[in-house]
């Protein structure tokens, strides 16, 4: 099997059987707490965490803005791309996505899955381009091509790449509705639930 | 490194996007406050509560004064069955919280009490 098709069989794999699982989670813990598991203080407690774990992510593009010249924030980046999964994940197990009934905190949830999925494609395509680079630059390395002339045959093979930046069109914005809808979805439930409600 | 930047037309649309996205909410918000707010409809006893702020102190969640606004003591003396009126006199005169009992928005059909009265009777098997 292609190792690329491979790599995207067992994200996609993973990602929705982690979905799942945190799906059965909260339906497990549900009759437990009467109350589905979200609006119990627990709930409401994995909901801040989620939150918490989600706002890592703004440390990527904020570093990748402010340091323009200097190496590019591969910690960040690492960071971005785990918190940007396991955030989400707690959110579901917070959110009970098959007992939402409120359209804003839908809404925020659509959001969030846009951002979180078209993250995952931009990952996959950034990794396709690399490898892509790599196996091409060995090939012309290995043809006797001089460096300089490698470099330059590579350069419209990067450009190419761009074609693939539509995920970002949708990625980036799409993060500031979240963000709008999340003030929105926590503003709403300290207003009619205070900080801490059963 | 330079970075590839999004368009420039990204960003005043996204923020246009966004205004007319709080716009929308915020208007039906006003009209349909239980559909875009609450994480349940209401349980058919309190279906004809209009507002969100009749049961809701704001910052601080349902709030037990609201409650007694309309389930104040003189309506449990005068309608309710004895061990329903007898235990919520008791529980009003030591000034405890609806929530520790009741709860709301599970539903149009769902129970609100949590357990802890025994099963109402019928008419019927009170005469008994």
């Amino acid at each position: 099997m292609n190792p690329v098709f491979l790599r995207l069989l067992i994200v996609g794999g993973l990602t929705l059987f982690a979905v799942a699982g945190v799906l059965l989670f909260e339906v497990i813990l549900t009759p437990i707490t009467i109350l589905s598991f979200g609006r119990t203080p627990q709930g409401q407690v994995t909901g801040w965490i989620g939150l918490a774990v989600i706002l890592l992510v703004f440390g990527y593009p904020i570093r990748k803005r402010t340091q323009q010249n200097r190496r590019w924030p591969h910690r960040w980046l690492q960071i971005h791309m785990v918190a940007g999964v396991v955030g989400p994940l707690i959110i579901i197990l917070h959110a009970g996505v098959l007992h939402m009934h409120a359209v804003v905190p839908i809404l925020a949830m659509v959001a969030m899955g846009i951002v979180a999925l078209s993250g995952l494609i931009g990952q996959h395509v950034h990794y396709l381009a690399f490898r892509t680079l790599y196996t091409k630059r060995h090939e012309l390395v290995g043809q006797g091509v001089i460096p300089e002339e490698v470099e330059t045959r590579l350069l419209d093979t990067a450009a190419r790449e761009k074609m693939f930046r539509v995920w970002q069109m949708i990625h980036a914005p799409m993060t500031l509705l979240f963000i709008a809808l999340v003030a929105l979805h926590v503003i709403g439930a300290l207003y009619f639930g205070g900080l801490y409600s059963p | 490194m330079n970075y590839v930047p999004l368009p420039r037309a990204v960003v005043p649309i996204v923020t246009v996007a966004t205004l007319v996205l709080l716009g929308w909410v915020g208007w039906e918000s006003i009209l349909f406050p239980e559909a875009f707010w609450a994480p349940g409809d209401l349980s058919q006893y309190h279906s004809s509560v209009a507002r969100c702020v009749h049961c809701h102190e704001p910052f601080q969640g349902p709030s037990t004064v609201r409650c007694q606004a309309c389930h104040y003591k003189e309506d449990f003396a005068a309608r309710s069955e004895p061990t329903v009126r007898d235990h919520h006199l008791r529980v009003i005169d030591q000034q405890k919280t609806c929530v520790a009992c009741h709860t709301e928005h599970r539903g149009m059909l769902a129970e609100i009490t949590t357990g802890v009265l025994p099963v109402s009777k019928t008419p019927s098997e009170v005469d008994e």
